[in-house]
């Protein structure tokens, strides 16, 4: 194959993902260079695996999700540890796209945030292989607050709190 | 000789007067807790009604599968719901309704397209599918005698909202091709539409988060194959100007009120910590353009985020909107009324009730106003259904 063209093959489709890259939702909201996926998706390889979720709950355009993701995810030792413990999870809290959550029951990715009732974006929770709820932070978290709240998860200090709460 | 002017049926409800005539049925209920009861739409178009009868439209997800079904019920407080009437053959979900010139149009997504039958009596017409796809939502709309649909659909990475209308020609459904309300070069997340006709206009209501985030945008035009540039209804708040892009405005609801002015209600996220607050637009002119934005919700629910907001009016005098919070702890329906511009206070429907949400409205030419939610607690999760005749 004549190399010139084989260069320029890849030259394109290096282009052409670029693009796409730039409108893909699913790339848009969460930190960049993370492996997030969808609520349902999450559940479901938590439970096959046994691993604990990381369920990021924030907004396009949410002032306080970009500096999350600016200061506190761009952090090198955060992203070490959550992809190290967790399945990430990431919901767009304004999508009308649908889930099917553990009960079989289908609600949109917005309905799921009602359902938590939460005040706004960010909203960060911690669930148990099985989704129960061991952790939940609202706002802002820099990479020292994230850092101690994968520690206090990571310990199992949570488990003297009794703060377990059923799943979503 | 003094001579008696006819007197115009407001949309409000009137709770607190004796002269309202309230009553409240169960519609439809579930024991099995692996059961799920959904009124769920783009727009929330799950019930409408004439002078004569009411339908509601919902949807039932087990298993991860959904089942859409209709049931109507006669006017007047004696009459029940009748036996549900199931909509489609295969998963079906995101059922629509709208009563449209002394016909009642009902339309799901099945199979990726948006399938629509007419409902004259308890039959249904021959189902026609207008448009095939990956269809995620669907909403719907009178103009005249004829249904207005718009939906959105994956597009690329994206989503592209469309329109069409549907027109029962001797008992048979015809359709017009899909128009695109708005460019996906430049609006590439094109989501949540509403759609109405006013003042010899087609309006399309959605929402892109293009701009960095969710912004309220109105398509309008004197047909869909003349529809003018859009126009944004919500003002976009910036709460910094080193992180993120600003309020969102998210989930229209569209009414056709008083002299033809277009209502728009919508969740707003202009307030700081608190949540999501119901705001609404007018429109004068058919969706040219819109007014400034005002917040429905007074000072006693500030504090907690509301949801699912749905708006109706007769076309006569006056306008109510419904939607969920928490005020009282309890997630509620709650109301307010458009008396002129003005929305009134805060007024909750479901009174004790534990757990009651996604509300639904309609309002008939006779001033009835029709109110449905979902209601669930211990023994299981039921469809309440509340109407109001002034």
């Amino acid at each position: 194959m004549d190399f010139a063209n084989t260069r320029l093959t890849w030259l394109l489709a290096a282009i052409v993902i670029a693009v796409f890259s730039l409108f893909s939702p699913a790339q848009a909201e969460p930190p960049p260079g993370y492996k997030f996926v969808r609520y349902d998706e999450g559940l479901r390889q938590a439970k096959a695996d046994n691993r604990q979720v990381f369920v990021y709950f924030g907004r396009y355009g949410c002032g306080f999700c970009d500096k999350t993701n600016k200061v506190g995810f761009a952090d090198p030792a955060v992203k070490a540890a959550y992809s190290r413990h967790y399945i990430l999870v990431y919901v767009n809290s304004e999508s009308m796209d649908r889930l099917t959550l553990p009960s079989g029951e289908r609600i949109t990715e917005m309905q799921l945030g009602e359902r938590l009732n939460t005040l706004g974006t960010p909203v960060f929770f911690f669930l148990q292989p099985d989704g129960a709820q061991i952790l939940k932070a609202y706002g802002y978290q820099g990479p020292e607050k994230l850092l101690e709240m994968d520690q206090f998860v990571q310990n199992g200090q949570y488990a003297s709190t009794g703060k377990h709460q059923p799943a979503p | 000789m003094i001579r008696r002017l006819p007197v115009a049926a407001a949309c409000v409800l009137a709770w607190a007067t004796a002269a309202a005539d309230r009553n409240l049925l169960t519609v439809a209920t579930n024991d099995n807790p692996a059961d799920f009861f959904q009124l769920e739409s783009s727009g929330r178009k799950n019930i409408a009604a004439d002078n004569a009868r009411v339908g509601l439209v919902w949807e039932e997800t087990r298993s991860g599968r959904s089942t859409s079904y209709l049931a109507f019920k006669a006017a007047g407080d004696q009459a029940t719901f009748g036996k549900p009437l199931t909509l489609g053959s295969d998963d079906a979900f995101n059922p629509v309704i709208a009563s449209c010139g002394g016909l009642f149009y009902v339309g799901w997504i099945e199979e990726d397209s948006v399938h629509v039958t007419i409902y004259n009596g308890e039959q249904p017409g021959r189902v026609v599918q207008p448009v095939s796809g990956p269809i995620n939502e669907l909403t719907i709309g009178c103009m005249g005698d004829s249904a207005l649909l718009a939906w959105s659909r994956r597009a690329g990475n994206g989503y592209a909202v469309e329109a069409g209308a549907v027109q029962a020609v001797k008992g048979e459904l015809t359709y017009t091709a899909p128009v695109a309300i708005a460019s996906t070069d430049t609006y590439h997340f094109q989501t949540n539409p509403g759609v109405a006709y006013a003042k010899g206009r087609i309006i399309v209501t959605w929402h892109d988060r293009s701009g960095g985030t969710n912004l309220l945008y109105a398509t309008s035009g004197t047909s869909l194959d003349k529809l003018d540039k859009q126009v944004q209804v919500n003002e976009l708040i910036r709460k910094s100007y080193e992180w993120g892009s600003g309020s969102s405005a998210v989930r229209n609801a569209l009414a056709v009120g008083e002299n033809q002015r277009l209502i728009a209600v919508w969740l707003d996220k202009r307030a700081s910590r608190a949540g999501y607050k119901v705001y609404s637009a007018f429109s004068n002119d058919g969706g040219i353009s819109w007014g400034d934005n005002y917040n429905i919700i007074d000072e006693w629910g500030t504090i907690v985020p509301q949801w699912t907001p749905a708006v109706a009016s007769n076309g006569q005098k006056g306008a109510t909107v419904v939607w969920m919070d928490a005020r009282e702890d309890n997630n509620s329906i709650w109301s307010a009324q458009l008396h002129g511009m003005t929305w009134g206070p805060n007024t909750s429907l479901s009174g004790d009730a534990e757990d009651t949400h996604s509300p639904v409205i309609a309002c008939s030419p006779d001033g009835t106003v029709h109110v449905a939610w979902i209601e669930k607690d211990n023994g299981g999760s039921r469809i309440r259904y509340l109407s109001e005749r002034n």
